[in-house]
């Protein structure tokens, strides 16, 4: 899983441009699913089957990852952009990025030298980035690049000490290989006829650039599952005093997968928050609670509030430096991850 | 070898200021077979010779600083996390999410910490966390990194060097290293049997921290004559404030009131003579480079300043373009050519 | 009508957890309807066909869940860290009883350090008075949901305070209506919607399912008859309020008239209300599916998600009589 994890992480799929890793995961799941298809807004749905009737089941990872668009392009060649979803703007000065096509730019930052006391204590305003990709002008610069075109941070995958391992888009990318490896499973239960479930395996689109509906609604309004399973990074910051900030920390990085009661935008189902805690216990997966029900909520808020209403569980990867260049997680979580998928969807009851 | 590929390798040479012996293997294996002898000094000057083989020839030395910014393990906490201190001018921007490499006794990678936007308050959104509240995550117990990693332990930004679409190259460290490129490539193309001096090539130390090696190396030397090759600031938004020159217009000499006019001047003529496209910059009382050192030390040495434009000065992705560096070489040449070159012997030869 | 209304006002129901009201509710009604489930997200649907061919459909809805609580981090002297679910007024619930769904008591209280005027929401804890981590573990778990203290008591005349009155009040005036309708003309739908309060989540999918051609919501309004309030053309005791608009939903025209005309007929005084902020489940009726003619009743009510609700129990009344007269009228 670790070569499928890094594979992953080094293809760019900015919010709306997701095919380069779409394309990646189809190969990867089609010898294994009944059909593997494209919804109408590009979510990607895989199907395993029982002969039989059985309850409808949907678990859910997102594609896509944070990045940017081009915005203008002035005389000089410089490119301005529009951050897509909450890509972490401090972290773009002095980095590297790359285009779709392959072109990388580095962006801007003012020389030090020159810098008031004022400007060095707060983060460049995302309105004075620019992208510098070396044109002399603006027609040099439409060569290579044009407005609307979509980029990413440069792809990195970098492992740390302790199977620990940082990389752009890292985060949800663990999510996407954990649900590649819960397909095998899932197709290994089936040939052996102990599958129980409908089970639908959906990669979904655009969950970045979420204001107010996250796309993969539609996918929950056409599958119609009984009981949904979100897979999602989890933000975490863990490495402050703890006597200080202790309301903040989420949730600590290698304690293992994180199931939140409630947050921001879903309140999980009773019963199937108490089974996930029960099944935790029983199958020894390392599991924590977030600190707060006030995070920021996932895809969950869209799936459970779909149609006629979903029952909805969400069990997160903790993730330091979320929506970064280098976010970072712990691979015991992303271990503890699949365990539990596997043991939630395929276990006898 | 192509400066391309000589700045690539430099780059990728661990030269921490105060560091600079922590590669001295490669480095002499990467240089001193282009030269008669190499010196190395106790305070980080790397001196690499050649010689015309006459008698009391005078002494010709072309310095380019070879050290460049970094950062220091500071202290470890309690989890494992390494505080970090800078050496040299490190700006704060670029560090949230930047990819380190930690120098201990073995290249151990690290990622800078950030706080997830998610978690952030308002007034957090605004500001920069001060260098000294940065953590850097290289995945270890506080018990394995204080052995791997000691208190002291140099830290460098993660060497990757791109070639962009338009030429430009983008990487750590290329100041000055583009500098050591170019007169590497001007000190090796010269004959030295047409030469009347010997040439001294100093890959100078602690220039980042306040110019403090490079006057012993010119007590040593005793050099006639100097050449000072350092970067300077590429135009970009912001940097009007500061002396700055077109980028992709050839080097640039340094008009000032600190050094030896009539060498300034004779740069100016012999890049007219030759064809070489120069700028000129008015740095009136000060230079800020090695330039002022030498000219003042060891009894005074006539000194000039020849300086090549970069973008994004001190950050982990400088920016240079190779028309700029060959044009630098080809100055440098010329005026050791013009001002020490024997007519009659190269005839002969 | 108030020991009713108490049997209603007392059962917990915090976002997300409404088990406990729930029963409660569809034992009170099921008597009237033919049939009674709970969907999902555990909305709960009473249901009663109405009379002649395809009778068009009317749902009402009024919200069960209250705001509330969930222990979300025990600290290591067990002292309960929450999280807010729902608009929590922090100034009214401070220093104040709070009881989890197990029985467990405790109070709410901000940190001492913090000056007031600072409190925000992660300043709060519950003190259960446990000894340490591990006796508050034995009696809460993580995710279990607390709330403010119910209560209900009688003041001058036919006024009562208590809570939660929000939307306790609503499903109160269902039931009743339920009762009293003399016939059922539509297929009509009892909704007790879940998840209100943090965001108008179970009103969405039961419209979904039902896909109502009418929808009348029943919640709590304002009023603008106390001392150096905002100013709002609604006064305690002059009759339920019709909903014109809110900050989420603008009544349809249809359902206001039809709503006037039949409190008229039945001479049940009546306000029109105009809320600037707050919203009811009534949006999430009018765009669920393919879209309802919707529109809402409002109790006028002091000091909403306070301890200290206030309404006048004939305003009640009178909302009670258009909810039964909507039953009866023959929609189409």
């Amino acid at each position: 899983m670790k070569e499928l994890l890094k594979t992953l992480s080094l293809e760019c799929a900015p919010s709306g441009r997701e095919k380069a890793v779409a394309q990646r995961i189809e190969k990867e799941i089609t010898p294994y699913c009944d059909s593997v298809t494209y919804d109408k807004i590009g979510n990607l749905i895989a199907v395993i089957k029982p002969r039989k009737k059985c309850p409808r089941v949907m678990v859910c990872a997102h594609m896509d990852e944070v990045g940017f668009m081009v915005k203008n392009i002035n005389n000089e060649g410089r490119i301005n952009i529009v951050v897509l979803g909450n890509a972490e703007t401090r972290t773009l000065s002095g980095r590297r990025v790359r285009f779709l096509d392959g072109t990388v730019g580095v962006v801007s930052t003012k020389p030090i030298h020159v810098m008031t006391s004022n400007e060095e204590e707060r983060p460049t305003y995302e309105d004075r980035i620019y992208i510098e990709i070396g044109a002399k002008n603006r027609t040099e610069a439409e060569t290579l690049v044009k407005i609307g075109d979509f980029g990413t941070f440069e792809p990195k995958f970098t492992p740390l000490a302790g199977e620990t391992y940082a990389g752009k888009a890292i985060g949800g990318r663990a999510c996407v290989s954990s649900l590649i490896s819960l397909i095998k499973e899932t197709h290994a239960a089936k040939k052996a006829k102990t599958l129980q479930k409908e089970c639908y395996f959906v990669f979904s689109v655009k969950r970045e650039i979420v204001k107010r509906m996250f796309a993969v609604e539609t996918a929950a309004f056409n599958i119609r599952p009984e009981t949904a399973l979100v897979l999602d990074a989890f933000p975490v910051c863990d490495y402050y005093p703890k006597d200080e900030k202790e309301q903040e920390i989420g949730a600590v990085c290698g304690n293992g997968i994180v199931i939140s009661p409630a947050d921001s935008k879903t309140v999980y189902n009773r019963t199937l928050f108490a089974n996930a805690v029960g099944l935790c216990e029983k199958e020894g997966i390392a599991y924590q609670y977030p600190r707060t029900a006030s995070v920021e909520g996932n895809e969950s808020g869209a799936i459970h509030k779909s149609t006629d209403g979903v029952k909805t569980l969400s069990v997160c990867l903790p993730t330091r430096n979320l929506h970064s260049g280098a976010e970072i997680i712990k691979y015991r979580d992303l271990e503890a991850l699949t365990a539990f998928t596997k043991a939630w969807l395929l276990k006898e009851e | 070898m192509e400066q391309k590929e000589l700045l690539f390798a430099l780059s990728e040479k661990m030269s921490v200021v105060g560091f600079e012996y922590y590669d001295e293997e490669a480095l002499t294996a990467l240089i001193a077979p282009y030269f008669d002898e190499h010196e190395y000094d106790t305070i980080g000057n790397h001196i690499f010779i050649r010689r015309c083989g006459k008698e009391n020839a005078p002494r010709v030395l072309v310095d380019a600083h070879y050290d460049e910014i970094g950062l220091m393990v500071k202290s470890i906490t309690d989890e494992g996390f390494l505080h970090i201190c800078n050496l040299g001018g490190v700006d704060t921007r670029i560090l949230p999410a930047a990819e380190l490499v930690v120098y201990g006794k073995e290249k151990i990678p690290g990622i800078v910490l950030t706080k997830p936007r998610e978690l952030m308050t308002k007034e957090e959104k605004k500001k920069l966390v001060p260098m000294e509240e940065l953590l850097v995550d290289i995945g270890m117990t506080k018990e394995e990194a204080e052995i791997a990693a000691p208190i002291g332990t140099p830290v460098g930004f993660e060497p990757v060097c791109t070639e962009l679409k338009t030429g430009y190259l983008a990487g750590k460290g290329f100041d000055n290293k583009c500098s050591a490129a170019a007169v590497f490539d001007a000190l090796t193309s010269l004959d030295m049997k047409t030469l009347s001096c010997d040439l001294y090539f100093s890959l100078s130390g602690r220039e980042e921290v306040g110019h403090r090696a490079i006057s012993s190396a010119v007590y040593r030397i005793r050099p006639d004559l100097a050449l000072v090759l350092d970067v300077t600031f590429g135009n970009a938004p912001g940097s009007e404030k500061i002396c700055s020159s077109d980028m992709r217009s050839g080097p640039v000499v340094s008009l000032t009131a600190t050094l030896d006019t009539d060498l300034t001047d004779f740069i100016l003529e012999t890049a007219k003579k030759h064809d070489i496209p120069v700028q000129s910059v008015v740095e009136a009382m000060s230079t800020s480079t090695h330039a002022d050192d030498i000219y003042l030390a060891a009894g005074g040495v006539p000194t000039a300043l020849i300086s090549i434009p970069v973008w994004f000065m001190h950050t982990a992705n400088e920016m240079v373009h190779p028309d700029d560096m060959k044009a630098s070489a080809a100055l440098v040449a010329a005026v050791i050519r013009d001002k020490y070159g024997i007519a009659e012997e190269k005839e002969e030869a | 009508m108030f020991t009713q209304l108490k049997k209603i006002v007392m059962p917990m129901g915090v976002s997300g957890d409404e088990g406990d009201i729930s029963a409660v509710l569809a034992a009170e009604i099921a008597p009237y309807v033919d049939k009674v489930y709970n969907d999902a997200l555990g909305n709960l649907i009473a249901f009663k066909k109405g009379k002649g061919k395809k009778p068009k459909k009317l749902m009402f809805a009024a919200h069960m869940d209250e705001i509330g609580f969930m222990a979300s981090y025990i600290d290591e002297k067990g002292f309960i860290r929450v999280s807010r679910l729902g608009g929590i007024n922090y100034q009214a619930a401070s220093f104040s009883e709070v009881i989890f769904k197990n029985g467990t008591k405790g109070v709410l209280v901000p940190e001492a350090r913090i000056p007031q005027r600072d409190y925000r929401p992660e300043n709060y804890y519950v003190d259960i008075g446990a000894k340490s981590k591990k006796d508050a573990m034995r009696r809460v778990k993580i995710g279990d949901t607390c709330r403010v203290a119910p209560s209900l008591f009688k003041l001058a005349g036919s006024r009562v305070a208590g809570r939660p009155i929000d939307d306790r009040i609503g499903c109160m005036m269902l039931a009743e209506a339920a009762k009293a309708a003399a016939s059922f003309e539509n297929d009509t739908y009892f909704v007790f919607t879940v998840q209100e309060e943090v965001g108008v989540r179970g009103a969405k999918t039961s419209a979904f399912s039902i896909t109502p051609d009418y929808a009348v919501a029943v919640d709590i309004g304002g009023a603008g008859d106390m001392p150096s309030c905002a100013p709002l053309a609604v006064n305690l005791g002059e009759g339920i309020a019709i909903k014109l608009k809110d900050a989420m939903v603008i009544c349809n025209p249809k359902m206001i008239a039809m709503m006037k005309e039949i409190a008229e007929e039945e001479k049940v005084p009546y306000q029109t209300e105009i809320l600037e902020g707050g919203g009811t489940d009534t949006c999430m009726l009018q765009q669920a599916a393919g879209g309802c003619i919707a529109g809402a009743l409002s109790v006028p009510t002091r000091y909403g998600h306070s301890a200290v609700e206030v309404i006048d129990m004939n305003d009640v009344a009178g909302g009670i009589r258009i909810l039964a007269g909507l039953c009866q009228k023959k929609l189409n």
